[in-house]
């Protein structure tokens, strides 16, 4: 049992919609005490293969670390419309391609 | 105490094609980001009833949260102030399709001596309003975020403002109008407005008294320019288009007045493309002849202080970009302002922020990611391949579907191509200096101007090799560190 199968319990969340709509409704107010809906989500955790403490939860909760560039990365950005050359001839750069400066 | 509840901002939506299956991405301005797979967990909870104070969120996620925040993508809200149904997450069966450039009819009512469309005849046709209608529900299908309306002339047709409609009913962004400005209504405007769009229009305007000699009807002028007036009047954003040749180079100095006073904000000049009516035109200017005038005409540019953005044929290009259309939308969606984009080495996709040309980038990001619509539905890479390519080995949306084409066909082998591929078919650029900055230049050029599509194209070697584009460059930086 570890921090990091917290983690990695987390890495499927991201990507699992029934696990995260069951863990959406886990909270402070939907459960009588915060220790309560804990203890619900390491039975959740369970179920699926990850083993963790409520204490491995808490201190992964808590723990941070740098997000990627990655996690946002910009894969167009530009001006719109064509670069001008079935009217006329323009040229591209590789900073004019797309239209913009 | 953390944000509890967040929705996407209005012009923020999730999407998803084959080659980018989780995005996030401004149907306005036409940012796309890719997401990874937790990002993408953050930005579908960003819907205004996930609580994100919940135990399914751990600080990291909090501070992607913050992230999807601060970068102006989602923003904090009440509980249950949730998005709108096209916010949701749509995936396409097909790779990634920002915008179409749509022509949306062949007819005209000018006769260019340069239309390359040869639109007088109405080569090219035009469809019906019921196939119009299919098309655009093929570019909701394939995740296309905007259009741009060609043609032809659009206004040309009676059911233009239908069109528009349509696209704003399926929240599909029109970014562009191309058109020479004679048939645009007040009320056309009006209800471009009225339907949420605050569209750029790029109006042909050839020059201070020799404008109609090259529009090939007479008596036209004022008109442009009265429709000119109309379109700034109501706050679109205006780009006027000026083709130049041997017969009105020389006016050029004066039309730049005009355009000024009219508080235009952006001018494009360009030569006539060697197809459809221009072909064996016998005023075509020499590249030393443009070079010349468009030098001039930059200083008188950095002169005044650089008052609109410009774009000199393909000498140079700057100044400052487009306005920020006012946000008039019913659609809620607000423009913001666009960024310089390049390419990414590891992946060929193009990157904000300065880069060269590398072998590992795609060819041509234009033709990647809008293509070209044409009036029968034929799809090609840009505007440069018509008059060129056979439309015969390019996908018709009428037999094949978007979706479809734009995954297997030849035009996506053409999109496809990466500056590798055309490297091994021309050493000399392999080992040339000035690749970085050249790229090969642009297919359809080299088609144009070799009949050859893997060939270099010719005219940028010329800019590049002969010092012209550097001359400019060097030029607009010295007036600007003298500025």
């Amino acid at each position: 049992m570890s921090v990091n199968n917290v983690k990695e319990f987390f890495e499927e969340v991201a990507k699992n919609k029934g696990l995260q709509a069951k863990l959406k409704v886990l909270d402070q107010e939907a459960n009588e005490t915060l220790d309560l809906a804990i203890a619900e989500l390491v039975k959740i955790a369970k179920a699926e293969g990850f083993e963790f403490t409520a204490a491995d939860y808490a201190k992964a909760r808590s723990e941070r670390s740098e997000i990627s560039p990655a996690e946002l990365e910009s894969i167009v950005i530009r001006e719109g419309g064509f670069c001008g050359i079935g009217w006329v001839i323009m040229h591209c750069t590789s900073s004019t391609q797309n239209g913009s400066k | 105490m953390s944000v509890k509840y967040a929705k996407l901002k209005k012009d923020w939506v999730l999407r998803g094609w084959t080659d980018a299956p989780m995005v996030v991405a401004n149907l306005v301005n036409g940012d796309v980001r890719k997401l990874q797979q937790k990002s993408f967990y953050i930005a579908d909870s960003c819907d205004g009833v996930t609580n994100f104070n919940s135990l399914a969120f751990i600080s990291n996620h909090h501070d992607l949260l913050d992230l999807l925040i601060k970068e102006d993508i989602a923003e904090e809200c009440q509980e249950g102030d949730s998005i709108q149904s096209y916010q949701l997450y749509r995936k396409a069966n097909n790779p990634r399709i920002t915008e179409i450039h749509w022509c949306v009819t062949g007819r005209c009512n000018l006769n260019c001596r340069h239309c390359y469309m040869q639109s007088t005849s109405g080569r090219y046709g035009e469809l019906p309003f019921t196939e119009m209608v299919r098309l655009i529900e093929q570019f909701e299908q394939a995740n296309v975020l905007q259009v741009s309306l060609s043609g032809g002339e659009p206004f040309i047709r009676k059911d233009i403002i239908d069109i528009i409609e349509l696209l704003a009913n399926k929240k599909i962004w029109l970014s562009y109008i191309y058109s020479n400005g004679l048939l645009i209504t007040e009320d056309h405007l009006k209800e471009i407005k009225r339907v949420g769009f605050a569209p750029n229009f790029q109006i042909s305007f050839d020059g201070v008294g020799v404008h109609d000699q090259m529009r090939g009807v007479y008596g036209v002028e004022s008109g442009v320019i009265e429709s000119i007036k109309r379109i700034r009047d109501v706050g679109f954003p205006l780009i006027i288009a000026t083709s130049i040749d041997k017969t009105n180079i020389e006016r050029l100095a004066e039309t730049y007045e005009l355009l000024k006073e009219l508080g235009i904000q952006s001018w494009r000049i360009g030569t006539p493309r060697d197809a459809g009516n221009w072909r064996g035109a016998t005023t075509a200017l020499q590249l030393d002849e443009q070079a010349k005038a468009c030098e001039q005409l930059l200083n008188r540019w950095l002169k005044d202080g650089k008052p609109f953005y410009i774009q000199l044929a393909g000498f140079y290009a700057g100044g400052p970009l487009l306005n920020e259309a006012t946000s008039i939308c019913d659609l809620g969606l607000a423009t913001s302002a666009p960024t310089d984009s390049v390419c990414s080495e590891s992946t060929g996709d193009y990157l904000p922020d300065t880069a060269d040309f590398t072998p590992n980038c795609y060819d041509c990001i234009a033709c990647r990611e809008q293509p070209n619509l044409l009036p029968d539905g034929t799809l090609v890479p840009c505007p440069g391949y018509v008059d060129i390519v056979e439309l015969e080995t390019m996908p018709n949306l009428l037999r094949e579907g978007l979706s479809k084409a734009w995954s297997k066909s030849y035009l996506r082998e053409i999109v496809d191509l990466k500056k590798k591929d055309l490297l091994t078919k021309n050493p000399e650029c392999a080992i040339c200096e000035l690749f970085k900055n050249c790229g090969m230049g642009c297919r359809a050029l080299a088609f144009t101007e070799t009949g050859d599509l893997m060939a270099k194209d010719p005219i940028s070697c010329e800019l590049w090799k002969n010092g012209i584009k550097k001359r400019f460059e060097d030029l607009a930086m010295a007036e600007t560190s003298r500025g």
